[in-house]
């Protein structure tokens, strides 16, 4: 608060003078008589305590100078410097990742919604930019300035599931910023400081988080595997919370019968792994825990299963300890001689010919290349987030050396700057390496690797595997016209030129043709199963060129309403007591 | 000598041709001037009536049996004294100057009356010491009552007088006289009142106002002092502020009336300013409190 007419403060005299006058006012006289009987009667209605009898001996002396008060007050002209948007222009980023939806009553999601909206009024007809985030940030306004357009797509705003890529929605913000000063409100549940481009300075930066006290119980991983007459599956919780958590863990069949459920403790700030042997077969399994927590969706997991088993063919060239490797964790592995390999279109083909990524329908996984010469590398092996490395970590793993990387496949691990385990867009998996130059077998990581892909290859014989939500991806079809159904039979989309993209409720989902039929998993990505503590904060400010506008909020409207109420009642309390006495 | 009494000499002439009328039976024991309603010894000859056995023989009238050969016995009327109390309230809301010599005024004068016509009269008024109250009989005694009225310089009683008055009263009085300005509490006059008929015959209340109580004309910031409790009440006075007095006083009048109305007790006001003359001519005497 401040005064812009701090100049008329000495008008303060006024009030001054009226409370000396009051002191040189007229006194009581005295008058005997002969009883003060009646009087005091009359008087007795007024003596409710001493405070209130002289308030209202002297009502008209307070009421007149807290009016004159008022009066200098408002002279004076005080104001509130109010919090509006600073800048020539706005920019929303909205994050609309699942992890958006946990919070207490209302979700992160809507909170932040609701504050778009009073931000809304303090607008003064800013053009308004909102981007959302996940893999491809979309602007859903551009400069926009007409308010109700801002108001209705602010409120048909909905959570992706996808996760936030919240560096290329900055990207985006910055291509949009240009030299106008902006303020950018970023709603996301947190965000690391360090990830704000500051390289601008006519930018302001609001980041809005969530809130911070969020409790979550996740399931962060689920696992199920068959060998034709009984099922194992592999369960990891998480716990978020500073406490100890009891939950109670089920597993349910597609129809939502119960298979097993347990009564699970898992201790704060860490995660427990269950496994069930035994189990009867079935095609898919949903693992459900009864958390009470803050985020529900990660509540729940779906797997899908393999009823046949696939059969493996190892090429005849490949390692011993590949061979021995694919034998332990599959039992339909036939070793064959390097030329009869291409024979076998309907299994998953282990070998190293390079020339087989193209003959074999089917994806395969290749150990080294016989078409290149390795190169002798140094580095640690670093490996990205995939669904092969699930169960296996691929750490203190030596390298000696390499072959070249295919260009256009997609490297999943590296050997310093060189690629190491490639996926082509087929789904082919590509070990750039002969397991001679690696002491990779003498890890536990090894065959885990090799159950991870045997599951994984041979998945997308019946099935399509998992997708993140929203996920754009070319899966192997045949020829026909697919659709993307959801269980309960709802058309979702259709696969146009082998692009699925897999809806963003996480969920079993169906893809049909006229004759045939496969199921898909959308599923949260890992770090959608963890809620960080929230951010809220304010980083840079808009100097002042950049024509940052101060609103003040005048009181004297207000005063001068309180003065003319204060006016009347000074009438009213004269009026009772009589002008003439 | 008289120029010091309340009351000049002249005044005294015409008061003394009245006395106080009442129709109360209680009479006292003594031979007096008043005409009692049972037969007795008086000069004045009443009625016959038949002898029976028991009567007094010599009360026989011989004459009577002369002619007529029957027993008659010869009655004659009684004569007795009227026992007078009068009581003068002494709190010090009598105490202002007209006020005060109008109260002591009407006193002398109904005193005054009371020994002139050879009845007993009894005399007190509150006083913070005990002292045994005036009780003469005789018109000798008229300037010693009329001495002792001067005599009470001031009302100085400071305690309520309804609650002291009954200390002060004899119990075998004919006709009671209370002077007061009955400015206190109607549940104290009440207290005092309903006891009042134990002691006398006949009681009369005589409240003594002066026009300042009655309307006053106070005005601007007024802080009014209690002559007798010393309390203060801050006034600012306006109109409505005398409205509600008088509406207050006017309903603390209607209930004292009530009250004397309840208990058999007669009540009259009389004001300061009307005068003393007035007050005797005009008013005890249409109201028969005198004749």
């Amino acid at each position: 608060m401040g005064f812009s007419q701090i100049i008329f403060s000495w008008t303060a005299i006024i009030p001054a003078i009226v409370l000396l006058y009051y002191f040189f006012r007229k006194k009581y006289t005295d008058q005997t008589v002969s009883s003060t009987l009646f009087w005091s009667e009359i008087m007795q209605e007024t003596r409710v305590s001493p405070y209130l009898k002289h308030l209202q001996k002297n009502a008209l002396l307070y009421l007149q100078l807290l009016a004159l008060l008022l009066l200098v007050l408002s002279l004076m002209n005080p104001y509130v410097k109010k919090s509006t948007i600073v800048g020539a222009q706005t920019i929303f980023i909205v994050d609309t990742s699942a992890t958006m939806l946990a919070g207490k009553g209302q979700s992160t999601f809507d909170t932040h919604k609701q504050e778009m909206l009073t931000l809304m009024d303090e607008l003064n007809g800013r053009p308004v930019t909102l981007i959302t985030t996940g893999s491809a940030p979309k602007a859903v306004l551009q400069q926009e300035t007409n308010g109700k357009d801002i108001e209705k797509v602010i409120k048909d705003l909905q959570v992706t599931y996808e996760t936030a890529e919240m560096n290329k929605a900055l990207d985006v913000a910055q291509a949009f910023v240009g030299d106008t000063p902006t303020s950018i409100y970023v709603f996301t549940d947190t965000l690391d400081k360090k990830q704000l481009p500051m390289d601008k300075d006519s930018v302001k930066w609001l980041v809005r988080g969530a809130a911070k006290d969020l409790t979550n119980i996740a399931i962060t991983r689920f696992a199920a595997t068959t060998d034709g007459q009984a099922t194992l599956a592999l369960v990891q919780l998480h716990n978020d919370t500073n406490t100890e958590q009891k939950v109670t863990l089920a597993l349910q069949n597609a129809e939502g019968e119960e298979l097993v459920a347990e009564r699970v403790v898992v201790p704060p700030n860490e995660a427990i792994t269950k496994t069930f042997k035994d189990l009867p077969l079935e095609k898919s399994i949903t693992a459900i825990i009864d958390a009470q927590d803050d985020y529900a969706i990660d509540n729940q997991q779906t797997v899908l299963l393999q009823t046949a088993t696939s059969k493996i063919v190892v090429d005849q060239g490949m390692h011993q300890l590949i061979q021995k490797g694919f034998q332990s964790v599959s039992s339909g592995v036939k070793i064959v001689p390097p030329l009869q390999v291409a024979d076998n279109q309907d299994a998953t083909v282990i070998t190293n010919q390079t020339a087989l990524l193209e003959k074999m329908d089917k994806p395969l996984v290749l150990f080294g290349r016989d078409d290149a010469e390795k190169v002798e590398v140094s580095g640690i092996v670093s490996a990205k987030s995939d669904a092969l490395f699930a169960f296996s970590e691929l750490k203190d793993i030596y390298v000696s050396a390499l072959y070249p990387g295919f260009a256009k496949y997609q490297t999943i691990a590296s050997v310093g700057e060189q690629p190491f385990i490639q996926r082509s867009p087929k789904g082919d998996i590509v070990v750039l390496a002969d397991i001679a130059d690696t002491d990779w077998p003498l890890h536990p990581s090894f065959p885990l690797f090799l159950w991870s892909t045997e599951q994984q290859l041979s998945e997308s014989v019946g099935s399509l595997g998992i997708f993140t939500p929203n996920e754009q991806r070319t899966v192997a079809l045949a020829q026909g016209d697919w659709s993307v159904y959801s269980q309960e039979d709802e058309f979702l989309s259709s696969v146009t030129k082998g692009m699925l993209t897999a809806p963003k409720h996480p969920g079993i989902y169906l893809v049909r043709s006229n004759n045939e039929e496969k199921h898909f998993i959308v599923q949260l990505q890992a770090q959608e199963r963890v809620i960080e503590q929230g951010t809220s904060y304010t980083l840079g400010d808009i100097s002042d060129n950049g024509k940052a506008e101060i609103s003040k909020a005048s009181f004297v409207p207000w005063l001068i309403l309180i003065i003319l109420v204060l006016l009347v009642s000074e009438w009213e309390v004269q009026r009772r007591r009589g002008f003439t006495n | 000598m008289t120029a010091k009494y309340l009351l000049p000499e002249d005044w005294l002439a015409k008061i003394s041709r009245f006395q106080i009328a009442t129709a109360s039976k209680l009479r006292g024991q003594h031979k007096g001037s008043h005409r009692s309603q049972r037969f007795g010894a008086s000069l004045d000859f009443s009625d016959f009536r038949e002898y029976h056995l028991g009567d007094d023989v010599r009360q026989v009238d011989w004459n009577v049996f002369a002619r007529t050969d029957k027993y008659f016995i010869k009655r004659f009327l009684d004569e007795q004294e009227m026992r007078v109390h009068i009581l003068l309230d002494t709190t010090k809301s009598m105490g202002t100057d007209a006020k005060w010599l109008f109260a002591r005024q009407i006193v002398a004068s109904l005193g005054f009356m009371v020994l002139g016509r050879d009845d007993r009269l009894s005399f007190s008024f509150l006083q913070d010491e005990a002292k045994p109250p005036f009780r003469r009989k005789g018109a000798m005694y008229r300037r010693a009552f009329l001495q002792i009225v001067t005599d009470i310089e001031e009302a100085s009683y400071s305690n309520p007088f309804a609650q002291g008055a009954l200390k002060a009263l004899p119990k075998d009085s004919t006709v009671l006289f209370i002077v007061t300005d009955g400015l206190e509490s109607i549940e104290e006059w009440e207290q005092l009142l309903k006891r009042l008929p134990r002691y006398a015959g006949d009681v009369r209340v005589l409240q003594i106002v002066t026009q300042e109580e009655l309307s006053p004309n106070y005005s601007g910031d007024v802080r009014l002092l209690d002559r007798e409790t010393g309390n203060d009440v801050n006034v600012t006075m306006s109109s409505k502020v005398l409205e509600t007095y008088h509406a207050r006083r006017l309903l603390h009048e209607e209930e004292f009336d009530a009250i004397c109305r309840r208990f058999g007790i007669r009540k009259l006001q009389l004001k300061v300013e009307d005068g003393l003359q007035h007050a005797t001519f005009q008013q005890l005497l249409k109201a028969h409190w005198i004749r």
